[in-house]
């Protein structure tokens, strides 16, 4: 099962992720990220607390959505990324490309929400 | 285009396969004279699995002159599933081996009689040589599979390390049937053994015929190798401007990779080619076998 939670506050959208992000799961999540580019505030914080599993699929998704959001002047910070889906991330290098925060507290700072 | 292997490495391939037909029809010479002048189960079931062997490896060397000679105008795809369809073959022939030698086991057990004749000490000597031979291919098939992601020569190697078991195993339960052929229960040993030489071809047959069948499919890229194109994407982040798509299947020893990317306006034509040819040859040496292309948005 697969859940994305979103909330949108004037400095960022916060984009919660619960489930597995896997070949099903990605075009879904996918498709749903297209629509969040379009926010003014142009920061984004990508919740992972409750991201239990993310394959290759999951992080093409992510990587597109990287490119996507500096391409926009934006900024993606990725926070709680729990130990499972972090060891992807250093497999495939991304946690040298992507600001990544221990706690959604830190990312909510880094974006300047009160 | 065609997919033919490299000239080289279809070369390298070819001449290791002549040399193992012609080792293994001096091979089948041999059973042929100690099935003449012997009785024995285990004979007569390694005599057909030398005739079979040898008919395999001809067929392999006869699909890898396929492969470099080309496909022409009819296979423009390439004709690299020739490697599948051969170990295929194998396959059904060593099935065809299974069969005839449970016949002659059975009918061996139900009337058990004692290993004779002048063509046992002919097969001793078969086998002393065989096992040498069998297993010096099947360290060098080994490494040309692995250098070269050739499911053919991973059959190959296969193949040839089950022959050189097998041939230690025909001259023990030979020496065996010799020494104790006093022993009444003696008389039980050779069919026994060619059952076991029947069981062993078995497991062979049925990797041989999961690999090649799995490798005829285009099957979805494995999830390490998709990491790797991520991980060079991410490399080589600041280099392109948008990911459009990943594109990946495996079609035999062959792994197709396409990936669709766009890169910043201001950059010239000429910078945008060097980055495409620079993630393709990393890619390339990364994932064995594979071929990537990189389409510019």
């Amino acid at each position: 099962m697969f859940e994305i939670h979103t909330t949108t506050e004037p400095t960022h959208v916060c984009i919660s992720l619960k489930g597995e992000l896997n070949g099903a799961t990605a075009p879904q999540f996918e498709a749903d990220l297209a629509g969040y580019l379009s926010n003014p505030a142009k920061q984004w914080v990508l919740d992972l607390e409750k991201l239990v599993f993310s394959s290759s699929a999951g992080l093409r998704v992510f990587l597109s959505y990287a490119k996507k959001t500096k391409n926009a002047g934006g900024r993606l910070i990725f926070c709680a990324v729990q130990p499972g889906v972090m060891d992807v991330f250093e497999v495939s290098g991304f946690n040298r490309i992507f600001t990544i925060v221990p706690t959604l507290d830190q990312a909510r700072k880094l974006v300047g929400a009160s | 285009m065609t997919h033919a292997a490299a000239p080289s490495s279809g070369a390298n391939k070819e001449t290791e396969m002549r040399s193992a037909a012609v080792a293994a029809a001096i091979d089948v010479l041999f059973s042929v004279v100690a099935l003449a002048a012997a009785s024995s189960a285990i004979i007569f079931a390694d005599f057909l699995k030398s005739f079979l062997e040898f008919v395999a490896v001809l067929l392999s060397w006869y699909a890898l002159k396929r492969i470099r000679k080309g496909g022409g105008n009819q296979f423009d795809y390439g004709v690299g599933k020739l490697e599948n369809l051969s170990s295929l073959v194998v396959g059904v022939l060593m099935f065809g081996c299974l069969v005839l030698i449970l016949i002659n086991a059975v009918r061996s057990l139900l009337s058990p009689s004692s290993v004779t004749g002048i063509g046992v000490w002919v097969c001793l000597a078969n086998q002393i040589i065989y096992v040498f031979i069998n297993s010096w291919y099947a360290v060098r098939a080994k490494r040309i599979a692995v250098e070269q992601n050739s499911p053919l020569m991973a059959s190959q190697a296969g193949l040839f390390r089950t022959k050189a078991v097998a041939n230690g195993f025909v001259l023990i339960s030979l020496v065996l049937s010799l020494s104790l052929a006093q022993v009444s229960w003696a008389s039980y040993i050779d069919p026994i053994a060619s059952l076991t030489v029947a069981a062993s071809i078995l497991f062979a047959a049925l990797g041989i015929f999961k690999d090649s069948t799995l490798d005829l499919l285009d099957r979805t890229l494995e999830e390490n190798s998709q990491l790797v194109i991520l991980r060079e994407l991410a490399k080589h982040f600041d280099r392109y401007d948008e990911l459009h798509e990943i594109r990946s299947r495996r079609a035999g020893s062959v792994v197709f990779v396409e990936i669709i990317l766009s890169f910043p306006p201001a950059q010239s034509v000429a910078a945008a080619q060097d980055s495409a040819r620079l993630l393709k040859s990393e890619l390339e040496s990364e994932i064995p076998g594979s071929r990537v292309t990189i389409g510019l948005a």
